[in-house]
């Protein structure tokens, strides 16, 4: 089925409306910017390619989805352990704060695969604990609990290196 | 099994959610522009080769017009001689074709501005003369 000019636009909108969430996805499970950055472009390339996207009701859960078994995928035809690029920025950081941005980064970093993308799934990608369970196929009160744990040990990573939790206490 | 501490929980989902807005003000880098070919940009890019397609078209066919008209008028001219003569750059000037060059012409300047003279394109060998020289030289004598 070959998309029609509105499907494309539709996909364009879905793109600059979840682009950098997806991303951010990818990147903290692929951990190399670049791998997830093809991963994006893959997924929103072969929705175009296909046109399949009118039977999907849930279309931002569904692109998670997508990206999440690309960027796996790829992982697994490579055969290589997934190592997190520190280097790379991820985030624009309010009041250009870059160190507070490093601080971040490498926090999220030190948390395990499966904390590290409920977080991002949650906070950046806005996804509720149903959708982030029915993506990575756990419970909601996993998803939840998940993203208790990895916030509490964000927060205790943050503020370690730095005072960067006063923000967050005021 | 303890009785949770509603105070302490309600404390931690207070810290939480702030901590939380916090991160929310980290924004997630935009990713580079979609590399997609979408219809309306095929169609505009099929639109952008037609223009220029139409373009050289034009251009093509002004160039055949303006030739054939050359061809034309310049077949008005000398082509148009008494006997069906042509005057053109390829033949010599017999007396003949000049007269009716002149015969046919609006006026003798006219006509001497249309006459084909040849420049002598190849140099003659070192020691030989024209023929016209020799001539002009026998002339002189006479």
């Amino acid at each position: 089925m070959q998309p029609n000019s509105r499907d494309a636009t539709e996909i364009e909108s879905l793109y600059r409306q979840h682009g950098s969430a997806l991303l951010l996805f990818a990147t903290a499970i692929a951990g190399d910017r670049g791998r997830a950055h093809d991963a994006v472009q893959q997924v929103f390339l072969k929705m175009i390619e296909d046109g399949n996207l009118r039977q999907v009701e849930d279309k931002k859960a569904y692109l998670f989805a997508c990206v999440r078994n690309v960027v796996l995928n790829e992982a697994k035809v490579q055969r290589r352990n997934t190592v997190l690029d520190p280097d790379s920025a991820w985030f624009n950081p309010p009041d250009r704060d870059y160190a507070a941005e490093l601080n971040l980064r490498r926090a999220l970093c030190t948390l395990p695969d499966d904390q590290r993308q409920v977080v991002v799934l949650h906070v950046w990608g806005e996804l509720t604990f149903s959708q982030i369970a029915d993506l990575l196929e756990i419970s909601a009160s996993t998803a939840a609990s998940r993203y208790r744990y990895a916030l509490a040990r964000l927060r205790e990573s943050m503020c370690a290196k730095e005072d960067s939790c006063a923000n967050s206490r005021s | 099994m303890p009785t949770p501490d509603l105070d302490d929980e309600r404390f931690n989902n207070e810290r939480d959610d702030r901590f939380e807005t916090y991160l929310k003000h980290f924004r997630p880098l935009a990713p580079e522009p979609l590399q997609i070919e979408t219809p309306r940009r095929a169609t505009r890019r099929s639109f952008v080769f037609a223009a220029w397609a139409a373009v050289v078209a034009v251009i093509l066919i002004a160039s055949v017009l303006a030739l054939l008209s050359r061809t034309g008028r310049s077949s008005d001219g000398p082509g148009n001689l008494a006997g069906g003569e042509q005057l053109t750059n390829q033949q010599p000037l017999t007396i003949g074709s000049a007269n009716a060059w002149l015969a046919h012409a609006p006026s003798v300047d006219a006509a001497l501005d249309r006459v084909p003279f040849h420049r002598q394109s190849t140099p003659l060998p070192k020691g030989k003369q024209s023929a016209l020289a020799v001539l002009s030289e026998d002339n002189d004598k006479l």
